[in-house]
């Protein structure tokens, strides 16, 4: 026992410190770059900053003031019509298109690798190139529907289309990788249960129905939740393709406390907003843990 | 014991990391001064020169204007940290934030009174010569000072002015004005673009640059119908004003009558430079630094350039930039000098003859110049056009609380455009929300 307490570099002591060591360059990097900024925009959420010059420390008003920005509400209202318009359509373009690839066919690697190439993609150029499809004078969109005959649309600048389009390019986006990870989730599930369903009489739809969706509850519940954040902190989209109008129409939460920090000058304001739109992603997030645990 | 020691080390690095980078102002670093030497220095000095500058003559001339000054200043050295124009504030304020200070920052003149207010920019007034400022234009000057005192040099302008699709003009048998006295009314203006609209075959008479939240630029319509957004003092609103209402309603009738494309409001996202280009508007109000762009890109039309129209007065966009000294730089008598190198009549001249800029000096006039556009005259338009920034506007679009303005201005005219609101109701907003942040 002496023995073992005086040297302290032994084998034994040398494997407890491992773990830790292992994954030191991770949470490093997770601390600086995650868990202190979040600090520090909660820190700031309390002050008055305008970047350069001190922050003044003012309470809650910056909440107060929350709550009475009519702004502010409606870019919340716009994120949820964009969050509820999303998830399930991707969720469920992306459960059909697994479906379809998940049979042996020819091309099948490319075809899969082919979908996915969207969600790589800077949202930024996606945004640009979309930009440049949906334009009301020389976009390719308008000139396909003018050969079916309908006159051509504002996509980009009308107060009803303005959110549609950007819906619609998120779910181009979006689909493959809720493609991909069905994939796997579809793998996961074994012949067997399809072959016994087979021999019990069960058509296509009684197979999905007790034995597809049932299994695949995790993945859905995984690509629920990572949609449902993807769709509140939706932005690039919004701002390459419609600049938050025409009006509010399309103006998000995050893209409204950008223009608070960066355009108006306010970083306290806009760490307030920022706060605020984390309470909400983190409450959402917690509901769908919970509810896929009850079950 | 080990365990109690390995956790009690993770929180202190966790709580050492959080106290150095946490809420609260940073410990100002004391930076050790350069003493001043009477004999001088052996080692030649460094100033770190932060700006932004696009690829090709813009970012040529930036780089030999600097060669040119080290060659004439064997003991200074500049340590050039350029880069595209994209985030640059972002970046500046950071660095600021982070003691990480340039000693010389090229600003926009709408940028400058937001640093100078917030005591970031170094005063130079009594370091320049006594009647320095008396060779620039009189706008640009205001723009540069902040309660008397002068805190940046301004290095070039830009202005606003009419191309105009030169081939639909001919089918028309319509000749641009070709004196400032003689530019078209608004209403005449607004004919014309629905002649092009019915008669040459454009989609669209005209387009104005203001897309992408550039709001402000809707300013000269204002003082073109002979109103004021700020008092001379820059302490009340002056927007509640009739000629404020008639140039709401004006630039309401663009929208209303089709004379411009919906998805060109002030929100805007789209290219406006090729619906120019592509003759899909027989006009575009946009800037001098365009020329080169629509040399390369109009193929089909040939076009030409004329003033801004005028009703009360003639004014147009204050566009361009200024050098400034940051109040922390670490060494701020050389950082003046280059500013004052790269702004004298010799390094100006090069510079805007390069960049296709226009001059910020009243001596450098048209002939000293000679711009690689296909259509030099053009030039001449726009610099006189220059002349005619209005010296109120000028101070407003550069008082710190400018950018809120523009916030407000693209909310509300956006509205005005796009959503059907009431320039009434408009202009009620407005002067609520300026009042609000002059308060």
């Amino acid at each position: 026992m002496q023995l073992l307490s005086k040297k302290k570099n032994t084998r034994f002591n040398r494997n407890k410190l491992l773990p830790y060591l292992f994954i030191a360059p991770n949470m490093i990097l997770f601390l600086t770059f995650m868990i202190i900024p979040i600090i520090f925009t909660f820190c700031m959420s309390f002050t008055k900053w305008s970047l350069i010059g001190t922050p003044e420390f003012n309470g809650i008003e910056n909440y107060i003031k929350l709550l009475s920005d009519e702004q502010f509400l409606t870019s919340m209202l716009n994120t949820l019509y964009y969050t509820i318009a999303t998830v399930p359509t991707t969720l469920g373009l992306g459960l059909i298109g697994a479906m379809l690839l998940n049979r042996k066919m020819p091309l099948r690697g490319a075809l899969r690798g082919v979908f996915y190439i969207p969600t790589v993609v800077s949202l930024v150029a996606t945004g640009l190139i979309w930009q440049w499809i949906l334009s009301t004078d020389y976009g390719v969109l308008n000139y396909f529907i003018s050969l079916v005959g309908i006159g051509p649309q504002q996509w980009l600048s009308s107060n009803a289309l303005s959110m549609p389009s950007v819906i619609m390019a998120t779910i181009w986006v979006r689909v493959g990788y809720c493609m991909v990870i069905y994939l796997g989730g579809l793998q996961g599930i074994s012949p067997d249960y399809y072959e016994a369903a087979e021999i019990d009489g069960a058509g296509d739809l009684k197979k999905f129905r007790y034995i597809t969706w049932p299994l695949l509850k995790s993945t859905t519940v995984f690509l629920t939740v990572i949609s449902i954040i993807y769709g509140f902190m939706g932005f690039d989209l919004f701002f390459t393709m419609t600049g938050g109008g025409p009006g509010f129409s399309s103006t998000v939460m995050v893209h409204y406390i950008y223009k608070q920090a960066f355009n108006v000058g306010e970083m306290g304001y806009a760490s307030a907003g920022g706060v605020v739109l984390f309470m909400l992603i983190l409450l959402l997030t917690m509901l769908q843990m919970k509810g896929d645990k009850k079950k | 014991m080990k365990k109690r020691l390995l956790s009690l080390s993770v929180a202190a690095v966790i709580a050492i990391t959080t106290l150095l980078t946490g809420c609260g102002t940073k410990a100002v670093t004391d930076q050790s001064s350069t003493g001043s030497t009477t004999s001088k220095p052996a080692e030649p000095v460094t100033i770190k020169v932060a700006y932004w500058a696009s690829a090709g003559g813009e970012s040529d001339a930036f780089d030999a204007l600097v060669t040119k000054f080290e060659t004439a200043n064997p003991d200074i050295k500049v340590l050039k940290e350029g880069g595209e124009f994209k985030d640059f504030y972002t970046k500046l304020e950071t660095r600021i934030a982070g003691n990480d200070v340039p000693d010389v920052t090229r600003l926009q003149y709408q940028a400058v009174g937001r640093y100078s207010s917030n005591g970031v920019l170094r005063d130079i007034t009594k370091e320049l010569p006594a009647d320095y400022g008396t060779d620039f234009l009189p706008s640009l000057w205001s723009a540069v000072t902040y309660k008397d005192a002068v805190y940046a040099v301004p290095q070039h302008t830009d202005t606003l002015a009419v191309y105009y699709n030169k081939t639909y003009f001919e089918k028309l048998g319509i000749t641009a004005p070709t004196k400032l006295e003689d530019a078209w009314t608004w209403d005449e203006f607004l004919d014309i673009s629905k002649r092009l609209k019915d008669e040459a075959g454009a989609k669209y008479g005209f387009v104005y640059n203001w897309t992408k939240g550039n709001s402000y630029r809707w300013l000269p319509i204002l003082f073109q119908k002979g109103g004021a957004l700020l008092s001379d003092d820059l302490s009340t609103s002056l927007i509640d004003s009739p000629e404020a209402l008639e140039a709401l309603k004006l630039s309401k009738r663009f929208f209303d009558e089709k004379l411009v494309p919906a998805g060109t409001s002030v929100k805007g996202t789209e290219d406006i430079n090729n619906i120019f280009a592509t003759g899909t508007a027989g006009m575009i109000i946009n800037g001098n630094w365009l020329a080169s762009n629509y040399d390369k890109s109009m193929t089909n039309y040939t076009y030409g350039v004329t003033y801004m129209p005028r009703d009360k007065a003639a004014a147009s966009d204050m566009g361009g930039n200024s050098l400034a000294v940051l109040k922390k730089a670490e060494h701020p008598e050389q950082a003046l000098k280059f500013i004052e190198f790269m702004t004298s009549q010799e390094s100006m001249t090069y510079f805007v003859s390069n960049g296709g800029f226009l001059p910020a000096r009243k001596s450098i006039t048209a002939d000293k110049l000679t711009y690689s556009v296909k259509q030099p005259d053009i030039m001449k338009v726009f610099i006189e056009q220059s002349t005619t920034v209005p010296a109120n506007m000028a101070q407003a679009v550069a008082s710190p609380n400018m950018s809120k303005i523009t916030l407000l201005l693209s909310d509300e005219l956006d509205l005005l455009f796009t959503q059907g609101k009431d320039p009434v109701e408009v202009q009620k907003a407005l002067k609520k929300g300026i009042d609000e942040v002059l308060k």
